[in-house]
């Protein structure tokens, strides 16, 4: 039987139950939050672009950190997951280009990760683990059965978080 | 403003044109430089939502050489060219004189050799843009980087934070007639620009 497999799509969020994996391939500045239900077997991520919606009437929640972490639980909680017992982990936010001005407030992915931060805490959530920053692109894993995310960079080899 | 996904195909054409006559210039640059002949593709406008752009790319995990470079002035807007691994690899052992065969090796004289490939082929580009549209184009420094081809779309896209909910590539792919070396190069407006662009040829 072959797994089921739900790619992750830039400013994208899927979420599923067992068995299946959830992907998605080459994350420069992006991240990919994934959360998990361990108990249910319960999966979502979200394919994170920028930080904050800067104001447009309407917008795709799922494109942003501070609005895509809310939204991730909300659709996990719709499936059934029960919130205090998801955890979530997070990966991507590189910085691929640099010009030779180092001007950090240009630095999408940190600031990307610091958005996704700030709107776990808000919501009470720790992030578990995380594979973040640094210069090199990365693809995401996750198996549902497992909560495994498996992260793969070219220069960097594999890391299981 | 203009919005991306509602360009009539007049517009679309214009646009096709726009990165024709520029992509000839940079095309005719890069064979002089080579001394070789170089094929190019007829440009493609794509409108692409967001989660379908890894789709552009053919793969998202392919070892890519890209050269990104942002354009200031009157049509804000991004450049960005990506070669495979390997062909990179030829191109710069063609210039250098060099038997190089793997991209891991590289130092700063092949990446320089890269970057410069990539400014001589913007400046005639843009040339192009500004004399047919009366626009003032100015491309930054070249910034380079090696990895998976997604993270660097990705990447080179969201620099500046702002991106709709649709992209739009201009793209032209560049062959050399004797050799199977092929580069991607892509001209992305940013949202302002197209009305500045479109608005200086009447469209």
């Amino acid at each position: 039987m072959s797994t089921q497999v739900y790619q992750v799509g830039m400013a994208e969020m899927k979420v599923a139950p067992a068995p299946g994996r959830l992907i998605t391939l080459g994350l420069g500045s992006c991240v990919a939050v994934c959360g998990y239900d361990p108990a249910l077997k319960i999966a979502g991520m979200v394919h994170v672009m920028l930080p904050t919606n800067l104001g447009k009437g309407d917008f795709n929640p799922a494109k942003f950190g501070d609005t895509a972490v809310p939204l991730l639980l909300e659709e996990m909680e719709r499936l059934g997951a029960y919130r205090r017992r998801i955890w979530i982990k997070i990966a991507g936010g590189a910085r691929m280009f640099s010009f030779s001005s180092n001007d950090s407030t240009t630095n999408i992915g940190l600031r990307n990760v610091q958005s996704i931060e700030d709107a776990c805490r808000n919501i009470g959530i720790t992030i578990a683990a995380q594979s973040v920053g640094g210069t090199m692109g990365r693809s995401v894993y996750m198996d549902i059965e497992t909560g495994d995310i498996e992260v793969r960079t070219i220069n960097q080899g594999i890391v299981h978080l | 403003m203009i919005k991306i996904e509602e360009l009539n195909s007049m517009q679309r054409d214009v646009l096709k044109e726009i990165g024709n006559i520029g992509a000839g210039h940079a095309a005719t640059a890069l064979a002089q430089l080579l001394r070789e002949r170089i094929n190019m593709t007829v440009p493609d406008v794509s409108i692409v939502p967001l989660s379908r752009l890894h789709e552009v790319l053919g793969g998202t995990e392919e070892l890519v050489v890209g050269i990104y470079m942002k354009v200031f002035g009157d049509a804000p807007s991004k450049l960005i060219f990506l070669f495979n691994h390997q062909e990179a690899v030829m191109l710069v052992n063609m210039v250098l004189g060099t038997k190089t065969e793997d991209i891991a090796t590289f130092g700063d004289l092949e990446e320089s050799v890269l970057r410069e490939i990539s400014n001589i082929m913007t400046g005639a580009y843009l040339n192009a843009l500004a004399v047919l549209t009366d626009l003032n184009l100015l491309p930054s420094v070249p910034a380079y980087a090696c990895d998976m081809s997604g993270a660097l779309l990705d990447a080179a896209l969201l620099d500046g934070g702002v991106i709709d909910d649709y992209a739009l590539l201009i793209e032209t792919q560049f062959s050399l007639t004797n050799r199977q070396i092929n580069g991607h190069f892509f001209l992305v407006p940013e949202p302002g620009a197209l009305d500045a662009i479109l608005t200086t040829l009447g469209v």
